[in-house]
């Protein structure tokens, strides 16, 4: 009888060293992706949808170095150097990424680190990617708001070679993996390669609306992780303004749009959700306004979220009231 | 390169492969060979579509979809627990047919997404047909697919307002995509990814 707390002990023990050693793999993955210089070929397919860039990194004194292009579909280019921007040659984008949001290999696993209070973290055995043996890791999600994520490791260095985004079903809905990779790529042809191409200096920016700091409307249910990133408003072609709100816990993002129905649809509301791979949008009319709110996390988060969009008059009734929030 | 693969490989491009996507899919992202095929497919495809390279042509966007439903990925790992879903079945079938559409829209907004917050109107693009209903305290899964008749009460207003939305939700979707492109976008890859050079940019 003594030795059933003994076992249960162990058994909690076991686990916790099983959990550990996930997360090692996960800073050893983050760690590889700050010191390795490499080139590959990667592919990233959502559902049915496939693209192949070849990706470069080099590694020097100064900091990190990078070059993806495109190989197929829509040209695109991304350069960061050692000016410490990112920019895309001959194009037009605004908002450069900070350089720990650009590539795969170092996002992920630090995005996961720093929400580690939210997944568990198990190992799945092993793989092979891009003729190379790999670590797989599990992070499953805590909680019903957001998808988990399947990373394969280098067994080597522990760069990240593949990474897939799993839905509430178990599902991969995204999927991103080198199929090649050189981890002594020629340094001088590296560095050639990527310091010929030229960032652009003055990107062009689109005309996305601007930035507001405040916003009458009030969301007042948000999954644990989740904060405001920013408020931004925009007109539609009737120039009628959309406001809208974006929520993110570093790996996911959710958008929350606003705006007034039109005077013609009366009292007739709208409401629909709909679902694409990784992407869910729903939509409801709340208070004369059509919200809808679009991210890359389960339904139920969408539900949350909408469900406690408040309307400004809401809002201030609540607090005159001094009720619930 | 065996036949069987590749007559695979064909049948996945046309849409007319029965089994589990993820044998081909896997064989393809470990073979150059049949990544090449398979892209030497998609391109005597979009010939036979009459989708020039470069092009942005709507009718493409239909098979994409299509494709994109019924090549579902693979099961990875089970989910740790059910979730706690509010939608009936029949809700979650008519979320699977509005995938179509929005599966389209995402499409679309992959290709235009250089193009403003709101595209430009009367482009022949995919419908979502929006259901109206009164006013409840829960969003309800209700959305549907071009290829659906609307609901049999749906007023040509009704159509005007679906058209509406779908270009809505094109528009948010792009918007939603461009602004997450500090934490992530298309699956951890950069923004410029997803931007089409070839598309000249409007309102600069």
């Amino acid at each position: 009888m003594t030795k059933a707390p003994i076992v249960l002990l162990g058994l909690l023990l076991a686990g916790s060293v099983i959990a550990d050693d996930a997360e090692h793999w996960l800073e050893k993955m983050d760690r590889a992706a700050q010191t390795l210089s490499y080139q590959g070929d990667f592919v990233f397919l959502r559902g049915h949808r496939m693209r192949h860039m070849q990706a470069q990194q080099l590694i020097d004194d100064s900091g990190v170095h990078l070059r993806i292009i495109a190989v197929d579909g829509p040209a695109a280019k991304l350069v960061a150097t050692r000016s410490g921007t990112a920019s895309a040659a001959e194009g037009y984008y605004q908002n450069p990424p900070a350089r720990r949001d650009i590539l795969f290999p170092s996002a992920v696993p630090s995005r996961l680190i720093g929400l580690r209070s939210f997944y568990s973290f198990s190992l799945a055995g092993t793989g092979r990617v891009a003729d190379r043996p790999t670590r797989i890791i599990d992070a499953k999600p805590n909680d019903d708001f957001r998808f988990g994520f399947r990373l394969w490791a280098d067994n080597e260095s522990g760069l990240l070679l593949k990474v897939a985004m799993v839905n509430t079903q178990g599902e991969a809905v995204e999927q991103f993996s080198f199929s090649r990779i050189d981890m002594n790529p020629d340094r001088q042809q590296l560095a050639e390669s990527i310091f010929a191409e030229s960032p652009v200096a003055d990107p062009v920016v689109m005309n996305q609306g601007g930035a507001i700091e405040q916003l009458p409307w009030e969301v007042t249910a948000i999954p644990s992780g989740f904060s405001l990133q920013g408020v931004r408003r925009t007109v539609d072609e009737r120039q009628r303004p959309v406001d809208h709100l974006i929520y993110s816990d570093g790996l996911a993002t959710v958008s929350v749009f606003i705006e007034p129905l039109k005077e013609s649809r009366g009292g007739q509301q709208t409401r629909s959700t709909a679902r694409i791979a990784g992407i869910t949008a729903m939509t409801d009319v709340i208070a004369d306004n059509q919200v809808t709110v679009i991210g890359e996390v389960p339904a139920a988060t969408l539900r949350l979220i909408m469900n406690s969009v408040k309307a400004p008059e809401t809002a201030v009734t609540l607090v005159a009231g001094g009720g619930n929030d | 390169m065996k036949k069987a693969k590749l007559e695979q490989l064909s049948s996945l491009v046309d849409n007319h492969y029965d089994g589990e996507p993820q044998g081909p899919v896997n064989a393809l992202l470990k073979d150059p060979q049949l990544r090449a095929s398979w892209q030497r497919y998609h391109e005597i495809g979009d010939w036979m579509r009459g989708v020039a390279d470069g092009e942005v042509v709507h009718i493409d966007v239909a098979n994409r979809v299509r494709s994109a439903l019924e090549a579902e990925p693979a099961l990875l790992f089970p989910a740790h627990r059910k979730v706690n879903s509010e939608e009936p079945p029949q809700s979650r079938r008519w979320t699977q047919i509005a995938g179509m559409g929005m599966a389209a829209a995402v499409a679309t907004v992959t290709v235009l997404l250089v193009q403003q917050l709101v595209p430009a109107a009367g482009e022949d693009g995919p419908v979502i047909a929006v259901n109206e209903s009164a006013v409840g305290t829960r969003p309800v899964a209700v959305a549907a697919s071009k290829s659906l008749p609307l609901n049999a009460d749906s007023s040509p207003q009704d159509a005007s307002s679906a058209e509406d939305f779908q270009r809505k939700l094109d528009a948010y979707l792009a918007s939603h995509v461009k602004q997450s492109a500090g934490h992530r976008t298309e699956g951890f890859l950069p923004p410029a990814t997803v931007v089409d050079f070839s598309q000249p940019a409007p309102n600069r």
